[in-house]
C-alpha cells in the first residue's frame, strides 16, 4: 500500500488571492482522487501576508476533514517571521525541506 | 469638522479647547472630594446603623474613585483634522488606491432598511473597480438574496459603471482586433520563415540568396526583440497565447464589475456559530472578499458618500525619504455614530454625544479609541494577524477548534460585545487606533423600552464578560493609559450597586427614621457642598458643547438602569450562559412597565415617604425638620432621575 502524496509549490507572493487559488487546487485534489498527504513547499514564496496564512489554515482544515494529512516545508525568511509572529508555527506540522519530508515520512511509512 | 483644510501634512491633531480649564477644575475637584471623604470616614459614620452607613460610605468611595478615573480618562481629548484621500499632498497615485470592502451585517432586519443602507454603500464616492459591497446575511433570507441581485444589476446599469464597462469593452475590442491582425499575419510569416529555410540551402539561386540574407537579418532582429523564442513560429504562438490570456482577463474584468454580493454563511449543526463575530469572520476568510480595508456597517447605518475618502488617509503615512506612501500601524479608525430617528426629548437616552465626543476623544488621546462595531474601517492585515495569534492559542488547547477556524480567526468571539474585545486585542498586539469625530453614517436607535433595555443589557454583559475573561488590567501588551480607559468602562457598570444604595437611603429614613450619617448639620454642609459644586463644575467643563438636556438625560439613565447593571454583573459572574440578542430595529409594540418593577417600587416608596413627611409637617408633628428636609430633597432628586425611564415605558411613537 503506497501513500499518495500531492505536492504544491506556490511561488512569489502568497496573498489572499494566490492563497485562495491554492486552496481551490487542494480542494479539487482532495475531491477528485484519493490523496493521503498534501505537502506545500514554500521555498519559492518570497512574501506571505496574514490573509495568505489564513488560506493555508483553511486548506489544512479541508485536508484534515477528508482524513488526510497536511504538511508544510521550506519555511524561511519573511515567511518564517510571519509564522512566528502569528504563532502559526505551532499550528502546522512542518519539515525543513522536501528531502527532510521524504526521509521522515518514508521512515514512518516503513 | 470641515473638508477644506490647508495645513502641511495630511492630518493633524491638537488638544480640545478648554482642556486646560477642565484639568484645572478637575484637580480641585479631586482635592475637595478627598477632603470630603476623609471627613466622612473619620467624623460621620453612624455607628448605631453600620448596616446602612458602611454601604453608603462604600458607595461614595466607589463614586469618588469613579470620578478620578473619569477625570483621567478625559485628560487628553484630541481633536483631529484630516484631508480627504483625493486631496492629500503629495497626491496618492490613483493606480495604487487600495481595494476597500464594505461589509453590511444583517440578521432579519426589515428589507427596506437594509436596502437603503446597501444603496448608500454602492453610492460611496470611491473608484468603482476598487470598491466592493457585501451583504452578510446571518438570517440567510431568500428575499435579501433577491434584493442583492436586483440592486447589483441596477448598480451595473448606473452611468458610472456603464462608463467603466464601455472602457473595458473598448480595450477588449482593441485586443480582439490585434488578435485578428496577428492571425492574418501568421500564415504569411510562417511561409516567410519556411522560404528562408529553403533559400539558405545549396540549391537556391544567387538572387534568392541575397534576399534571403536580408530576410535572415530581419528575422534575427525580430527574435532579438523577444530573447526567449528560437523561431518565428514559437514567437507567433507565444504572442497569441499572451493575447488570448489578456482578452480572457478583460472579460473577467467585465464580470468583476458586479460590486454588490451576497454572503450567507453555512451554519452546520454541532459547530457553534459565534453570532456577529462568526458572520464577519466567515466573510473575511471565505475567499470571496479580498479588500485591504474593511468598512463594517450595521444593517441600519446609512453611510455618506465621502465616508471612505475621509477615513482612509489615517492608514497611510508619507515617507519623505522614500517618496512613497506607506502603511502605518493604524489598525482601525472609528467614526462617530448618530441617529436619524430620535424622537423629540430623546425619551430612551440614546443620544451619545458624551461618548462620541469627549470620551472617545479622550481615549483617542491615549491610543485607546474603541471600535464600536459600525461606521469604522479596519485594516484586514491587522485583524487577521492578531486573529491568527488567538486562534493558535485556542488550537493549542483543543485541536478540534480547527473546524471553527473561519468563524473565530479574526474578530473576537469571546464576548457578546465582540467589537470592544477585538479593539482590546489589537491594542495589546501593538496596533494603533484613531477616532474620527465626523458624522459619516447615521443609523436607527431603538424606539421602545424593550429593545433599548435589550441593547443596554448586551453592552453591560459583554463588557463584564471582557473584564472577567480578558482583564484589561492584567492583559499583556496594553499601556497603562489604555488599561485605564478599558477599565473605566467596566468600572462604570458597578455603579448599579451604588445607585441602589443612594436611592434606598431616603426611603429607609422615611420608613424607619434611621440615617446613615450621624450628622446632617453644618459640618456636613461645609464638606459636602464644595465637593458637590466642584464636581458639577468639572462635569460642565468636560461636557461643554453638549446640551444640558442631553447631559441630564444621560445622568438619568446612568442611575435608573441600576437593576440592569446589577443583573448583568450577576449573570456574567454566576457563569450562566449568555446569548447574543440582536437589537430589534423595528418598534416593538407594547407597554413595558412591568420590566421596571425595581424602579417603580423605588419611585412609589419615595413618593409615599415625601407625602408622609408632608402630612407630619401639616399636622405640626415634624421631628428633626432639617434632616427631614434634606431627605425630602434627596428623594425628589431621585424621583426626577427615575422618571425618565418610567415615562419611556409607556411612550408611544406619534
Amino acid at each position: 500500500m503506497s501513500l499518495i502524496v500531492k505536492i504544491l509549490q506556490p511561488s512569489g507572493i502568497l496573498d489572499s488571492i494566490r492563497g485562495n487559488e491554492l486552496r481551490r487546487e487542494i480542494n479539487e485534489a482532495i475531491n477528485d482522487n484519493r490523496t493521503d498527504i498534501v505537502l506545500i513547499d514554500l521555498k519559492d514564496v518570497k512574501f506571505i501576508d496574514s490573509s495568505g496564512l489564513g488560506t493555508l489554515v483553511s486548506a489544512m482544515k479541508i485536508v484534515r476533514a477528508a482524513g488526510s494529512q497536511f504538511f508544510l516545508c521550506s519555511i524561511d525568511g519573511q515567511v518564517k517571521m510571519l509564522f512566528e509572529l502569528t504563532k502559526m508555527d505551532r499550528v502546522f506540522e512542518k519539515f525543513a525541506d522536501q528531502d527532510d519530508f521524504n526521509r521522515q515520512i518514508v521512515a514512518i511509512h516503513h | 469638522m470641515t473638508n477644506s483644510a490647508s495645513f502641511p501634512g495630511n492630518s493633524r491633531s491638537k488638544l480640545k479647547e478648554r482642556t486646560l480649564l477642565f484639568r484645572y477644575l478637575a484637580e480641585i475637584n479631586i482635592i475637595f472630594g478627598a477632603w470630603y471623604l476623609q471627613w466622612r470616614i473619620t467624623h460621620s459614620i453612624n455607628f448605631d446603623a453600620l448596616w446602612l452607613s458602611i454601604p453608603l460610605l462604600l458607595a461614595e468611595i466607589y463614586c469618588y474613585f469613579g470620578s478620578v478615573i473619569f477625570v483621567i480618562g478625559l485628560w487628553r481629548p484630541l481633536v483631529r483634522q484630516v484631508k480627504s484621500f483625493d486631496q492629500m499632498t503629495p497626491p496618492f497615485p490613483k493606480s495604487d488606491w487600495p481595494n476597500v470592502d464594505v461589509f453590511v451585517t444583517c440578521y432579519n432586519e426589515p428589507l427596506e432598511i437594509v436596502e437603503q443602507t446597501a444603496k448608500a454603500a454602492l453610492a460611496i464616492d470611491y473608484p468603482p473597480t476598487k470598491l466592493r459591497v457585501y451583504l452578510l446575511d446571518d438570517g440567510d433570507s431568500a428575499d435579501m438574496r433577491a434584493m442583492t441581485q436586483r440592486l447589483c444589476i441596477e448598480d451595473l446599469q448606473s452611468s458610472l459603471l456603464q462608463q467603466q464597462a464601455e472602457q473595458i469593452l473598448t480595450e477588449h475590442s482593441a485586443m480582439v482586433a490585434r488578435l485578428e491582425q496577428l492571425e492574418n499575419l501568421t500564415p504569411r510569416a510562417q511561409a516567410a520563415e519556411q522560404w528562408l529555410q529553403d533559400s539558405l540551402s545549396e540549391q537556391a539561386t544567387s538572387s534568392d540568396k541575397t534576399t534571403a540574407e536580408l530576410l535572415k537579418s530581419l528575422r534575427q532582429f525580430i527574435l532579438w526583440l523577444a530573447p526567449h523564442s528560437q523561431t518565428l513560429q514559437e514567437r507567433l504562438t507565444s504572442e497569441r497565447v499572451t493575447l488570448e490570456e489578456a482578452i480572457h482577463q478583460k472579460e473577467l474584468e467585465l464580470v468583476e464589475l458586479a460590486r454588490f454580493r451576497y454572503i450567507a454563511r453555512p451554519k452546520p449543526i454541532g459547530v457553534p456559530h459565534h453570532a456577529k463575530a462568526g458572520n464577519l469572520n466567515y466573510a473575511i476568510f471565505s475567499g470571496e472578499t479580498f479588500g485591504d480595508f474593511i468598512l463594517t456597517l450595521d444593517a441600519d447605518h446609512i453611510p455618506k458618500p465621502q465616508i471612505i475618502k475621509r477615513i482612509l488617509p489615517y492608514f497611510y503615512t508619507y515617507n519623505l525619504f522614500s517618496g512613497k506612501y506607506e502603511y502605518n500601524q493604524v489598525a482601525f479608525v472609528q467614526s462617530r455614530q448618530d441617529f436619524y430617528n430620535l424622537p423629540t426629548g430623546d425619551p430612551f437616552g440614546h443620544k451619545a454625544n458624551l461618548f462620541y465626543g469627549p470620551f472617545q476623544q479622550g481615549k483617542d488621546g491615549m491610543n485607546a479609541a474603541f471600535y464600536t462595531g459600525t461606521n469604522a474601517m479596519l485594516r484586514r492585515e491587522a485583524l487577521v494577524s492578531v486573529g491568527l495569534q488567538y486562534f493558535a492559542d485556542e488550537f493549542a488547547k483543543d485541536e478540534k477548534r480547527l473546524d471553527e477556524f473561519e468563524l473565530i480567526g479574526g474578530i473576537s468571539s469571546n464576548s457578546i460585545t465582540e467589537d470592544m474585545n477585538t479593539a482590546m486585542r489589537l491594542h495589546s498586539a501593538g496596533w494603533k487606533s484613531i477616532y474620527h469625530n465626523e458624522i459619516l453614517a447615521e443609523g436607527l436607535a431603538p424606539d421602545d423600552l424593550s429593545s433599548t433595555l435589550k441593547q443596554r443589557l448586551r453592552w453591560a454583559q459583554g463588557t463584564i464578560q471582557v473584564l472577567v475573561k480578558e482583564n484589561p488590567l492584567t492583559k499583556p501588551g496594553l499601556t497603562f493609559w489604555q488599561r485605564l480607559q478599558y477599565f473605566k468602562t467596566m468600572y462604570g457598570y458597578f455603579s448599579g450597586f451604588a445607585s441602589l444604595i443612594f436611592i434606598s437611603c431616603p426611603i429607609i429614613y422615611f420608613f424607619t427614621g434611621i440615617i446613615p450619617l450621624n450628622t446632617y448639620g453644618y459640618d456636613f454642609a461645609l464638606h459636602f457642598l464644595p465637593a458637590f459644586i466642584m464636581n458639577r463644575l468639572t462635569l460642565l467643563a468636560a461636557t461643554w458643547g453638549i446640551s444640558a438636556r442631553e447631559n441630564w438625560r444621560s445622568e438619568q439613565y446612568a442611575i435608573a438602569l441600576f437593576p440592569l447593571f446589577i443583573q448583568a454583573i450577576y449573570s456574567v459572574i454566576s457563569g450562566k450562559k449568555i446569548k447574543f440578542q440582536v437589537t430589534p430595529k423595528q418598534h416593538q409594540h407594547g407597554i413595558y412597565i412591568w420590566l421596571l418593577w425595581p424602579q417603580i417600587t423605588a419611585f412609589v416608596l419615595n413618593i409615599l415617604g415625601i407625602l408622609w413627611s408632608l402630612y407630619l409637617f401639616l399636622i405640626g408633628q415634624l421631628d428633626s425638620p432639617w434632616i427631614r428636609l434634606m431627605n425630602t430633597g434627596w428623594a425628589i432628586y431621585n424621583l426626577s432621575l427615575l422618571w425618565a425611564i418610567i415615562r419611556a415605558s409607556f411612550w408611544q411613537p406619534q
